[in-house]
């Protein structure tokens, strides 16, 4: 969608046409859903949160201003909407990330020198995803889906940024060997 | 190979599921409680103008009242000042004019029948009322000279006196109750009654204040003047009288003229009310 096209959306919108939101949720849908997934990581959370982002949309839509990068405005805006359930309701995932700290970063070897780059075995990527540990699984979703730097997930889940970055390098060794490589 | 990103966001988006006919209804209830909200923020507005309104009034009625009552204690307390004034300036001038009356009255017994005589014909010369009654359109130089007139010499039918002392002992008690009478009319002369003053101005005489002092100088102080307040004074004490007409002139030129006590013009508002002029007149 085009800046001026977006900008109409919200013009209708302004105007109380709900037809303004409509083309807005049907280009954008998957792209704030996958946002909101990618932080909180559960479906049932990332479907209430992306209901929530576009009703929110709707109720605020005079504070856009044109011209400032509709797309990064709808990334930051699920993404916000996002880290603040996780921090209202997911709380006990970020304690599992401090008491890891307390007890000092675990280092799993993801697979031997020798067979890390072999592909094992050809699972589809939902699939792959889930055979990450949960801490993996987040910092996947977060840095793949969510599009977050290192050190925003490392604020967010309130561990050291050398912790984020080597368990995604070994969430990404334990992908490639189910043929899944990082893009460049 | 297979680029982790893209499988991962598409697998994604292929499960997410349509989300519209609960984001709509959730934008429906929105704009109703918007409109509820609206219509109970302006009821509740209304009602607190309504209570505010309310107190107001009370607040203005309690306001008026307080000052009601302020004003009547004041003027009670006013009222009240002025008659302990007034009746204790009545006993010193009834307890100072009694000696002074048995001794003037012991020495007039002495005094030659002709000289009682002379005074008699002077008296009938010239009527009483003539004397004293004072047009409004005179002119402040005409009342001076008939109260210099009353003072030379006059007689009334019930009241007589004479500025040389040749008084007999009859005249002499009149004299005594008349000056309570000044008093009183001194008093009543607050009220800007003009035939109370003139009755003053007569008692003053028959008292024995007669002496001009000042007056070509009161007379031009006073030009234009809306309201004059003075403190005539009278024995030990003084009278405060307020005149609020033009004619204060002219009833403060006959006191000037009739009075050798002391004159104090506590204030002269002009008609604009801005200037004020305060002198005083000593004896």
């Amino acid at each position: 969608m085009t800046e001026a096209a977006f900008d109409a959306c919200i013009q209708k919108i302004l105007n109380g046409d709900k037809s303004g939101l409509k083309e807005i949720y049907d280009a954008y849908l998957s792209y704030i859903y996958q946002i909101v997934y990618g932080v909180v990581g559960r479906k049932e959370d990332a479907e209430d949160i992306t209901s929530d982002f576009f009703i929110k949309f709707w109720q605020q839509a005079d504070k856009y201003k044109s011209g400032s990068g509709h797309k990064g405005y709808l990334a930051t805006m699920a993404r916000n909407m996002a880290i603040d359930h996780l921090r209202k309701f997911k709380r006990e995932v970020l304690d599992s990330f401090s008491a890891d700290e307390e007890e000092g970063p675990v280092f799993e070897p993801a697979a031997k020198e020798d067979t890390e780059n072999e592909v094992i075995e050809d699972i589809g990527i939902k699939e792959a995803i889930e055979r990450l540990n949960p801490k993996e699984q987040q910092i996947i979703n977060m840095k793949v889906l969510a599009d977050m730097t290192f050190a925003e997930i490392a604020n967010e889940l309130k561990v050291p940024m050398g912790t984020v970055t080597w368990r995604y390098r070994e969430a990404i060794k334990k992908l490639r060997r189910y043929g899944y490589y990082e893009t460049a | 190979m297979k680029q982790l990103e893209i499988e991962y966001k598409n697998a994604i988006s292929l499960e997410v599921p349509d989300l519209w006919n609960r984001i709509e209804a959730g934008i429906d209830e929105y704009e109703a409680t918007k409109k509820t909200d609206n219509i109970s923020y302006i009821k509740e507005e209304t009602k607190k103008e309504e209570k505010t309104n309310r107190v107001n009034s009370k607040k203005v009625i309690a306001y008026i009242g307080r000052i009601s009552a302020a004003a009547v204690c004041l003027i009670l307390a006013i009222g009240a000042f002025n008659l302990m004034r007034g009746s204790k300036n009545t006993a010193e001038m009834a307890t100072s004019d009694a000696p002074a009356t048995a001794d003037f009255a012991a020495s007039e017994a002495s005094d030659e029948a002709p000289a009682m005589e002379e005074y008699a014909a002077e008296a009938e010369a010239e009527e009483y009322s003539d004397t004293y009654e004072m047009d409004e359109a005179t002119a402040p130089s005409e009342a001076s000279e008939s109260a210099i007139q009353n003072a030379e010499g006059s007689s009334g039918k019930d009241t007589l006196s004479y500025k040389n002392g040749l008084r007999s002992e009859s005249e002499e008690l009149t004299n005594a109750i008349d000056n309570q009478n000044a008093v009183e009319s001194l008093m009543s002369a607050v009220e800007c009654d003009k035939d109370q003053a003139l009755k003053m101005l007569l008692s003053l005489t028959i008292a024995g204040i007669d002496e001009p002092s000042d007056f070509a100088l009161a007379a031009e102080e006073i030009e234009d003047v809306d309201e004059v307040k003075l403190l005539a004074g009278y024995g030990d004490d003084t009278l405060r009288i307020s005149f609020t007409d033009k004619e204060a002139k002219e009833y403060l030129m006959y006191l000037n003229k009739n009075t050798d006590y002391t004159i104090d013009i506590l204030a002269i508002v002009r008609a604009d009310g801005s200037a004020e002029m305060i002198y005083k007149k000593e004896k």
